[in-house]
């Protein structure tokens, strides 16, 4: 039975459940595992519920010619030590499964090479071997009447066979193949690390999104939006959690935000207090791990998913040109994808006398929360996922339709947060 | 009353004092032509115990006016930037928070709107998609 159901598609699922002493088991097909032998998986659903290696166990225990079973079509090909025993075998499923477990098909015997028996006794052994790095599973392959074991690589092998040997278990009985290493779904409101860009974080009271990583006057930190600090303009030392307060999530420290002034407005401006971009940066707690010049990536743009796919990579700025197609991604809509609508905006934020001025529009979703995502246009050159950063978004309409940003040169202006490394290593920007 | 809109879809919810919480405007029932209109949203916990919500957006509310006709004359948010953010915010037991603006009594276009019988509607934005809107009032502008 696999020990990590992820990295394969499970075919068939028992769910047995024990009434009184009695196995009361439910087949139910869950999925469909390509061209292999359709597999007999147990969903242990807590107590009193019995795994399939329990319950193969079982069989073994009355039949010690049990090799194993799975189905195929509409028959249960069954391993046994001795094909004569088949009348047996087949009451002893019979009483451990259920009648109902038997096909239409029949039963069909394969000659196995081992026992279920001595196969578990080796498999409980076995669990030693997930101590070696690259081995991502063990398994009883009923299927092939073996062991398994999952590397990320073949050439790991030499190194499970000594182990192998030290276990007394002979290699003839074990498969070794590549597996895909089993990765958690994770989406940008979970905790993320190494810490990239466009993750949920939490300063007191608020939710917002983390702009990107970068360096400042020799400092390593993260930008975010001014209105993502605790006051709006000047330095109240906001600490940021990702993705929330908590023990073990802490990030960083609000240590630049340019104040909004008068004097940064146009003369026709009157009464408002002006910035050139919603910008602040904060510095990276040092036990935190950071990505240099990584944003979270999702699984796919306007789609409103969260579940984190990969990364892009910055590999330089650039400015926005009308028409062109950007990107951002944010914790509330995830990657959303639109054209610039409009270009270097003086726009006032309702409810306020704050004007950001020189700001770019873009026609794609937004939602409250994503408050300082990253902007990007996507290059794929020179590899895919490779993008220019455009800015930090900080606002949008009701509707959610229409997201603002503070383009990248105007982050970087003197009077704002002035030059910033945010680039992956190896490029300069 | 309490009104709930999940997504674009509003649903009429039960009387407010059901509820734990009570959304409700407070708008003049009329006003000279000209007169700069206050309108204000008033948020109540009305349980006995703390609740817990998240705002959308800064500001997290909206008003709306609609003429006879039942067209949208005027929105506050029309057209404007709003922050991104989300507020985590606590509410204890009979703790009201207040939402406010002016409607200066223009249209869409900034035009003076003519005098007659409009409705305001107050809408507060929480965690994408969900909003709550309060029943709307009636506000007669005097010529």
């Amino acid at each position: 039975m696999l020990r990590r159901v992820m990295a394969f598609g499970v075919v068939m699922a028992f769910v047995v459940l024990l009434s009184g002493c009695a196995l009361q088991p439910v087949l139910d097909k869950v999925g469909d595992r390509g061209n292999g032998p359709e597999v007999l998986q147990v969903q242990a659903a807590g107590q009193g519920k019995s795994s399939l290696d329990e319950l193969f166990a079982e069989v073994a225990s009355r039949v010690p010619a049990f090799g194993g079973m799975f189905i195929e079509g509409d028959i249960l090909f069954v391993y046994l030590l001795n094909p004569g025993q088949k009348v047996a075998a087949e009451r002893a499923i019979v009483a451990v499964f259920g009648r109902e477990r038997i096909p239409a098909g029949g039963i069909q015997v394969l000659q196995g090479q081992y026992g279920f028996a001595q196969l578990k006794n080796w498999h409980d052994r076995l669990i030693s071997l997930l101590d070696l790095e690259g081995v991502l599973l063990t398994d009883i392959d009923e299927g092939q009447n073996r062991l398994k074991v999952g590397v990320e690589q073949l050439a790991l092998a030499s190194a499970v066979e000594q182990q192998l040997a030290s276990l007394g278990i002979p290699k003839e009985a074990v498969l070794i193949v590549e597996a895909e290493p089993i990765v958690p779904m994770l989406t940008l409101r979970d905790k993320v690390r190494p810490l990239v860009g466009g993750l949920q974080i939490n300063f007191p009271g608020f939710l917002c999104t983390l702009g990107f990583n970068a360096i400042r006057s020799s400092i390593s930190g993260f930008v975010i939006n001014s209105h993502c600090t605790e006051t709006q303009g000047g330095v109240e030392n906001t600490p940021y959690w990702q993705p929330l307060e908590a023990a073990d999530t802490f990030i960083g420290t609000e240590i630049a935000d340019p104040l909004y002034t008068k004097d940064k407005c146009p003369r026709s401006l009157r009464g408002k207090l002006c910035r050139y971009s919603d910008s602040a940066f904060a510095q990276h707690d040092p036990a935190v791990i950071t990505d240099p010049g990584l944003l979270a990536r999702t699984d796919g743009a306007n789609t409103g998913s969260l579940t984190i796919a990969g990364s892009f990579r910055i590999v330089g700025e650039s400015a926005a040109l009308k028409g062109e197609t950007v990107n951002k991604v944010g914790r509330t809509t995830g990657w959303t994808q639109g054209q610039v609508t409009d270009t270097c905006v003086n726009t006032g934020v309702l409810g306020s006398r704050i004007v950001q001025l020189c700001q770019d529009f873009v026609s794609a979703g937004v939602g409250a929360g994503d408050s300082g995502s990253p902007v990007f246009r996507i290059t794929n050159s020179s590899q895919t996922n490779d993008v220019l950063l455009y800015g930090i978004l900080w606002g949008g309409n009701q509707a959610g339709t229409s997201f603002v940003y503070s383009p990248i040169a105007n982050v970087q202006r003197t009077d704002e947060l002035g030059p910033l490394t945010n680039c992956a290593v190896g490029f300069s920007c | 009353m309490l009104l709930f809109d999940f997504g674009g879809c509003v649903q009429k919810g039960k009387e407010a004092g059901a509820q734990p919480l009570a959304l409700w405007l407070e708008v003049p029932s009329q006003a000279r032509l000209g007169e700069i209109v206050p309108l204000k949203l008033k948020l109540k916990n009305t349980s006995d115990r703390p609740i817990s919500l998240t705002l959308g957006g800064r500001p997290a509310h909206d008003f709306r006016v609609i003429n006879a006709d039942g067209v949208e004359i005027w929105r506050w948010s029309r057209g404007q930037a709003i922050q991104q953010i989300l507020q985590l915010q606590k509410l204890s037991p009979s703790q009201e928070l207040e939402f406010l603006a002016e409607w200066a009594q223009v249209d869409h276009e900034g035009r003076p709107i003519p005098p007659g019988t409009y409705r305001v509607w107050g809408i507060l934005n929480l965690e994408p998609p969900q909003r709550l809107a309060a029943e709307p009032k009636t506000l007669l502008i005097l010529p």
